[in-house]
């Protein structure tokens, strides 16, 4: 069984927002606030599912608060903590 | 300058023509920009002619296509741009909302409105076949922003890929969209295009302070992928109200929202439309309270998402047009006459947060308007824009009156800011 680390899924939803959500020009870090990146509803549920389908990592109801969502380092946090 | 259509730039011609054929003026969006202080109509003038992508932009117009080859954005010999001036109060004033906007001419006009209180509005206008509100927001920006290098695109296509694994995923979006929109849907207005029904505009605006509210309650709802269920959810059930209020028998509502395509934070393209839409159907049941109509939104958003619908769709509409403008619009509407949706609504860009100022005036208020196609002749587009979300209401008489709309208004203004359903 493969163990997480929030090195690993940190280093996943950077590569997956880098890919998928944002442009090419924009710096993202593991601190950016990616509500001001332009990530919004849509790509909340695109990176609730990347970690459901990468990390088997369901996150729950409650979880699913603003603050979580606020950097890649917020939403690893809250991610492993589901583990 | 010469670029295909997208895929979804057909489908908006395709609207066109029917409009066209009916002599009604099809599919115009705008976007107004109030500053504190009189802007100088030359000065303006100076500014649009002296970037050349905007006089690119104000000189494109579409060029039809044929059996082998799809319509496409051609670019004339470069024109001065003329502003005209106004006086008017009104946020779009009568000489601006009667002026035709003919995609095979001109697509692109801008106004300047001078008020009597001293203060101005810029208003640019478009025919939503050449852009959608995120390229209009992004040329605004570019043009009148901090003068930064934004890497601006004004086009850019894609050679959309034509395979069987797309064509497959483009008949799954076809039955998809099909099944979801099939009748019976509920629909304020009559569901022929009309003529002869007066258009108004109006908007809701929540300050900071109700903002804040607005967004709580939306949470407390379970609207926890963003505010955008909570929305769609209140306006729907304000639609109900006042189908209730008729004592109209309340079937499904089928909304489609449209969703921009555009990587978040690029600049442009401009020309040409990236949307795809998320299609929503609910029962009268599914929206009895908000919690339990945010739950369905939230359920049917991630669903599609999952499916990569929005993905499919884009794939229908890169195959649907090499169409004949006629066999397209019936696949579209089907002989039962699907595809109605039961109101519009949309989550308009914000307005952008570099452009604060406009020719060293501030700007006070902005207003990105979309298209109010009729039917179904009710359209709900919320913004954020100077700290406030405005939530402006398009409608035509003939779908709800003046009164209904009134009620409406204070319903939704409440289910907005308690998060409480009204009684």
């Amino acid at each position: 069984m493969k163990i997480l680390t929030e090195e690993k899924v940190a280093e996943g939803l950077l590569k997956f927002i880098k890919s998928e959500v944002v442009d090419k020009s924009i710096e993202l870090t593991y601190q950016s606030n990616l509500k001001e990146v332009g990530v919004d509803s849509v790509a909340v549920i695109e990176l609730v599912l990347f970690l459901e389908r990468e990390f088997s990592i369901c996150l729950k109801e409650k979880d699913m608060v603003p603050e979580n969502f606020t950097s890649i380092a917020s939403l690893t946090k809250c991610a492993l903590s589901e583990k | 300058m010469r670029a295909p259509f997208t895929g979804f730039d057909a489908f908006l011609l395709a609207l066109e023509k029917q409009y066209q054929q009916r002599g009604a003026i099809g599919n115009v969006c705008r976007y107004v920009i109030d500053v504190s202080g009189k802007i100088d109509k030359d000065e303006l003038e100076n500014l649009l002619n002296s970037r050349d992508w905007a006089v690119t932009l104000f000189n494109t117009s579409y060029q039809k296509g044929n059996i082998f080859r799809i319509p496409c954005w051609v670019q004339k010999n470069p024109t001065f741009i003329r502003i005209t001036q106004h006086y008017s109060d009104d946020l779009i004033p009568e000489s601006i909302s009667e002026l035709e906007l003919n995609p095979a001419i001109t697509c692109v006009r801008m106004d300047l409105v001078q008020r009597t209180d001293g203060s101005s509005s810029i208003i640019l206008s478009w025919n939503h076949m050449i852009m959608d509100g995120f390229g209009a927001a992004s040329f605004l920006n570019e043009l009148f922003g901090d003068g930064m290098e934004k890497n601006l695109k004004l086009i850019s296509y894609e050679k959309p890929n034509y395979s069987l694994k797309s064509f497959v995923k483009s008949v799954k979006a076809k039955y998809f969209i099909d099944y979801s929109s099939r009748r019976p849907v509920s629909i304020l207005g009559p569901r022929k295009i009309n003529l002869n029904s007066g258009q108004y505009i109006e908007v809701l605006t929540f300050n900071p302070k109700q903002k804040e509210q607005i967004h709580k309650a939306a949470l407390a709802c379970g609207s926890y992928y963003g505010t955008s269920a909570f929305y769609l959810t209140c306006a729907a059930r304000a639609v109900k109200s006042v189908l209730v209020k008729r004592k109209s028998k309340i079937a499904n509502f089928w909304v489609p929202v449209p969703r921009d395509n555009r990587k978040k934070g690029a600049y442009g393209p401009i020309i040409g439309n990236r949307l795809s839409f998320i299609f929503y159907r609910f029962k009268k049941t599914d929206i009895a309270t908000i919690r339990s109509g945010i739950k369905e939104i939230n359920r049917q958003m991630k669903y599609q998402i999952k499916i990569k619908m929005p993905d499919a769709y884009n794939h229908l509409m890169n195959f649907m047009k090499w169409m004949p403008l006629s066999i397209y619009y019936f696949l579209l509407k089907r002989r039962s006459g699907n595809s109605i949706s039961s109101f519009l609504f949309t989550l308009a860009p914000d307005h952008p947060r570099d452009l604060q100022s406009l020719l060293g005036k501030k700007v006070s208020n902005a207003f990105n308007l979309p298209a109010n196609a009729n039917p179904p002749g009710l359209t709900f587009a919320f913004m954020n824009a100077c700290g406030k979300i405005h939530l402006m209401v398009l409608y035509y008489e003939n779908t709800i009156s003046k009164k209904e709309f009134a009620s409406m208004a204070l319903h939704l203004e409440h289910e907005l800011i308690t998060g409480h359903e009204a009684s």
